[in-house]
């Protein structure tokens, strides 16, 4: 006979869907368990996708630009044989004459150019409000650069710029506001739209030539640097600038995969719970299953039809499950994967982002799954001789080799009954371990989140309102804005609401020292601090070169950069929030106004600023230092000019800096609410917007988005926890019905023989107690494992990822593990009774025919 | 006679240590081509295990297996299910039909196994002889007992196999069936001169066959043709048949 014997796989496909034809109601489980899975997988991979897109759309956001690269600088001629390079799949082009030069933009480069709606969309500066400019003298500006200039936000405002040409000659101009948009704080560069015809006009008179910027759109973007390099050699533009798009720099790309890879690890347990899950289902039936394998293998199915039949099997079976579960996946996180990932990492995610990853992983994974959960209870009898197998369905109950001889009671039927359908009860058991870590485990880190830790450490008030100027990460404070007017502080300041006041003001002024504060500050800074390792502090800034002149101009001359402080009421608790390093602090005195705090940082060996007991003189006035406070950095908001790059600060009572500065702004106001009355607080603040150039901070807003964060960061792990507990539960009222359901005919036995129903039931009663307690007996190992594994968790660097994790203080709960116990006995308890109960009412003789 | 199957030496043992069940203890035996064989014995005396060993169904302990001067005892599982398909017919006691099949389908399963075209003409004659006609369409679970094992019976003579072994295949039927069902092997036996091995322990049923071998304590004994029962239920040499 021939080994190379035709093995016909038509007859498996036949098979298996006969097979779940036969069992319509173990295929409808089957099904309804797959589609679970895939809904799972989908959810993971599909958020695991957008955290990624998410980081890299945040560095996307960061570098300014859609584009692969930028070249700078360039002449029309460069510019058009770059655009004609192979690599090139398209670009977009900035015209512009100049840079806006004033100093309250000096953090910032805001482009004058000819408009572009191409450029702008590759930006994101196209104006939401107004329109683009249409006729020569208009001009549309970001609100930041508004903001910054201290221009209302209203079309038709006059716009007076200074400006910059391309070779540094400066130049002003005037201009009406035609529209603005909303810039992301992060970015640095921005554009002033003007009409072609008008920048044309603009560059004729400074007779400079127009540069031009380009983003670049590659074909492939891979390796950036490399094609960047490439195209500029390639076509002999040695001296052209150019910046690669953040989102595909590979230390970042790394950095994203990390971040979503987090979630992926979450993967490794859906697939243990839906493989134990179908697994359990099929186990359930082994022996009808091992019956037809016998009979099949007799006939001379071959080891490998029989995989085949069994692979067919769960195949067939993922056809209508796999797709729908994917699909209720998909419209599940589609909804909710934006909240997530926006309480992540504070960006939109843009709807409409679907990449092809989460679809093909889901599937892939779904059908792996389905497929290991089907083939695994049987595969080793494929290569099983059919007597063997036989033996194996014909196996007696061997019990315990040493029997105790006595009266039988209903708990020790109840504990030899165990011996049966112990696969299935492991895998159960194994279920409701991987449900209790996942589920426990989010728990723990969702709880460890303390939004009162949160608050207490960034903010002192629950209202802070901001001086628009002064908003963004990169704006210079405007003194001269003015936005928080005298009015708005009295109106403010009155509301019977308010319990808590203060104002901060703020004024840059230069100084000179004297020899000991010079020779304090330059010692502090030469000094090496082991923190940097053998650099001393002032070569461990030399990244920052402004600071470094700063600090050699104080050495050389004296002379330096003061930022005045004057701080009111409820703000002095920001300014002492930590201890002083030198002196201390008499409110008293201090209201006194002839006192000052000085600003800076503390060693071993001493301060970097004024110390407690000397003077200072500020507007010609002579002020003694009572204490050296902390450079705390958190407010006030904004930047300071970049002269003050390195500076030396005081604060003082606002109504004395006011004396010597009168006409100081108020930059920034913090508010304390009664308690209860935050409600009326807001209807009376109501009118205070951005657009009137007054930014509102609530702590409320703050803690919400902290409480939103640690919500996201935790949801997939949760909802796959969630998940994960419901196939264990199901996986687990499938094996205490079958339990029960397919012992008719010996509960029947037990009653021909004289058994009274209330003897069989507590005989089902006490199997139900057993199961759950092998069950519930995980989870104290779960308790172990999550008690020691969340503590090593909080102190490895995994569990400070994202930007709110160093607002946690770790807490243990085992809550989950506890309502799983109660649900684990609530059916271990129940279900049986109940399933005896509808199997009595056959009658005994009719059970005592039922084949099994 | 033509030798369709030889067993040489065979032993079959279970277990190990002093659980050990030695359920062939070194059988020699030859199985002659065209004849009808009964294998007779006690319960537990080795008969099914003889007959799994000849099917392919599993593997002696020590000995060899001849079929059709094929070595069968160190084929593969792989070969050994090809064997089953191509070479030998089963029949059981408990019929084992496959439930989701119809009669036709399971008469023709082992054939698709091997993706071949069946023979319609003999699948005709088959179900005809065997009284399925009107049934094919059918479910096991919608025949009764006798017709299932018809349909057994059909499955096991679709490939024209070298072996038809047959464990008990009256074991589960009423009397009338049970008698129906012999007919029917005792013809198949007759008009395709099928090799028969049917395992019994009903004398009277022994009667039917051409030949008798007894098996008791793990050993053949070959009982001769046509053998006759004692009333002491032991069997007898009773030399060549009548």
């Amino acid at each position: 006979m021939s080994v190379l014997a035709n093995n016909n796989r038509k007859v498996c496909l036949r098979l298996a869907m006969r097979t779940i034809r036969a069992n319509r109601t173990r295929s409808v489980f089957l099904c309804l368990s797959v589609m679970l899975v895939s809904l799972l997988y989908m959810a993971v991979f599909y958020t695991a996708d957008a955290v990624y897109h998410s980081y890299l759309l945040q560095d996307q956001l960061e570098y300014g630009s859609a584009s692969h690269i930028v070249f700078d600088w360039l002449t029309e001629h460069q510019a058009d044989r770059i655009s004609r390079h192979d690599k090139v799949k398209s670009t977009v082009e900035l015209h512009s004459i100049g840079i806006l030069s004033d100093e309250l933009l000096e953090y910032r480069t805001i482009r004058m150019a000819a408009a572009d709606q191409d450029y702008a969309e590759s930006v994101s500066a196209v104006p939401q409000e107004g329109h683009m400019p249409e006729k020569e003298g208009e001009i549309a500006l970001d609100t930041m650069t508004l903001d910054s200039l201290g221009i209302p936000h209203r079309t038709g405002t006059a716009v007076r710029l200074d400006w910059g040409d391309n070779e540094g000659n400066r130049q002003t101009e005037e201009f009406i506001l035609c529209g603005w948009w909303d810039s992301e704080s992060v970015h640095t560069e921005s554009c002033a739209w003007i009409t072609p015809a008008h920048a044309d006009k603009l560059r004729d008179r400074s007779g400079e030539e127009e540069s031009i910027t380009l983003g670049v759109m590659l074909y492939h973007p891979e390796d950036l640097e490399a094609q960047a390099e490439e195209i500029v050699k390639s076509l002999g533009l040695g001296d052209v600038t150019y910046t690669t798009n953040l989102a595909y720099n590979s230390a970042r790309i790394d950095t994203a995969d990390q971040r979503a890879s987090g979630y992926l690890f979450t993967a490794i347990f859906v697939v243990a719970g839906g493989f134990l899950l179908i697994y359990n289902i099929m186990a359930v039936s082994l022996e009808e299953r091992v019956s037809l394998l016998s009979s099949m293998k007799a006939m001379g199915m071959t080891p490998f039809q029989a995989g085949l039949f069994s692979s067919l099997y769960a195949l067939l079976l993922c056809i209508p499950s796999v797709p729908s579960g994917m699909a209720a996946g998909f419209v599940i996180f589609y909804r909710i994967s934006g909240d997530i990932v926006e309480g992540l990492t504070g960006i939109a995610l843009e709807q409409g982002l679907v990449t092809a990853f989460p679809f093909l992983a889901a599937s892939l994974f779904s059908v792996l799954t389905a497929w290991a959960g089907c083939f695994f209870p049987t595969c080793r009898m494929n290569g099983w001789m059919p007597a063997k197998i036989r033996e194996f369905l014909n196996r007696e109950y061997k019990g315990r080799k040493k029997r105790k001889r006595g009266d039988l009671t209903a708990w020790g039927m109840a504990w030899r009954m165990m011996a049966v359908g112990r696969r299935s009860l492991i895998a159960s058991v194994c279920s409701f371990l991987a449900a209790a870590l996942v589920l426990g485990g989010s728990y723990i880190r969702y709880i460890s989140y303390d939004s009162e830790y949160y608050a207490r450490e960034t903010y002192v008030s629950d209202y802070s309102f901001l001086d628009a100027s002064c908003a963004g990460d990169y704006q210079r404070y405007n003194e001269r804005a003015g936005n928080l007017t005298e009015e708005t502080a009295e109106t403010i300041r009155s509301c019977p609401e308010v319990a808590e006041y203060g104002e901060f003001l703020t004024h840059e002024v230069d100084l000179t020292a004297d020899d000991a504060l010079r020779g304090t500050v330059v010692d502090f800074y030469n000094e090496t601090d082991g923190y940097y390792g053998n650099v001393t502090r002032k070569e461990s800034m030399s990244g920052q070169p402004g600071w470094i002149a700063g600090l050699e101009k104080l050495e050389a001359t004296g002379q330096y950069r003061s930022v005045l402080i004057g701080a009111d009421g409820l703000v002095m608790d920001y300014v002492l929030f930590y201890e002083p390093l030198d002196g201390t602090f008499d409110a008293e005195k201090f209201a006194s106004g002839k006192y000052v705090l000085s600003v800076g940082a503390a060693s071993a060996e001493g301060i970097s600023s004024a110390p407690a007991g000397s003077s200072v003189v500020i507007g010609g006035r002579t002020f003694t230092v009572m204490a050296a406070v902390e450079d705390w950095g958190l407010v006030p908001a904004g930047r300071n000019s970049r002269a003050s790059e390195f500076s030396l600060n005081y604060v003082l009572p606002s109504h004395a800096l006011r004396e010597l500065y009168p006409g100081l702004n108020i930059r920034q106001i913090m508010v304390n609410v009664k308690d209860g009355e935050a409600r009326q607080f807001e209807q009376r603040i109501s009118a205070l917007d951005r657009h009137k150039g007054i930014v509102t901070e609530r702590k409320t807003d703050r803690i919400r988005e902290f409480q939103q964060s640690a919500a996201s960061s935790v949801a997939v792990e949760m909802f796959t926890g969630i998940l994960l507990l419901f196939i264990s539960i199901l996986g687990f009222l499938n094996v205490m019905m079958t339990k029960i359901l397919s012992r008719r005919k010996e509960f029947a036995l037990y009653q021909s023989l004289g058994m009274e129903k209330r003897q069989i039931r507590k005989v089902v009663f006490f199997e139900g107690v057993i199961h759950g307690a092998i069950c519930a007996a995980v989870l104290p190992f779960a308790g172990a494992a999550l008690w020691y594994g969340m503590a090593s968790y909080y102190d490895s660097p995994f569990a400070y990822i994202s930007n709110n994790d160093w607002a946690v203080i770790y807490q243990y709960s085992p809550l989950p593990l506890f309502i799983t116990a109660c649900i684990i006995f609530m059916v271990s308890v129940t279900v049986p009774q109940l399933c005896l109960r509808h199997t009595e009412r056959e009658s005994v003789v009719e059970r005592m025919r039922y084949r099994e | 006679m033509d030798i369709i199957a030889r067993i040489e030496n065979v032993k079959k043992y279970y277990g190990s240590g002093e659980s050990m069940v030695r359920a062939l203890d070194g059988v020699d035996l030859e199985i002659e081509k065209g004849r009808f064989t009964m294998l007779v014995g006690a319960s537990g005396s080795g008969k099914t295990t003889l007959l799994n060993l000849l099917g392919g169904q599993d593997k002696p302990t020590e000995g060899r297996i001849f079929v059709e001067g094929t070595r069968i005892d160190t084929l593969g599982e792989e070969a050994l299910s090809v064997y089953r398909r191509n070479k030998i017919g089963f029949i059981y006691q408990n019929f084992n039909l496959i439930p989701m099949l119809t009669v036709e389908e399971n008469i023709l399963f082992p054939l698709e196994l091997g993706n071949e075209k069946p023979d319609r003409g003999f699948f005709d004659e088959l179900v005809g002889i065997l009284g399925l006609k009107d049934r094919l369409d059918a479910l096991p679970g919608e025949l009764s007992g006798g017709q299932r094992q018809q349909t057994a019976i059909a499955r096991a003579l679709i490939t024209r196999p070298s072996l038809v072994l047959a464990d008990e295949p009256t074991g589960n039927l009423d009397r009338k069936s049970g008698q129906n069902v012999l007919g029917l092997l005792k013809m198949m036996n007759g008009k395709y001169h099928q090799t028969i091995v049917m395992i019994t322990h009903d004398l009277d049923i022994a009667q039917m066959a051409d030949r008798i071998i007894r098996i008791e304590d793990g050993k053949a004994e070959d009982k001769g043709m046509r053998g006759k029962a004692g009333l002491d239920g032991r069997m007898h040499d009773v030399g060549a048949g009548k």
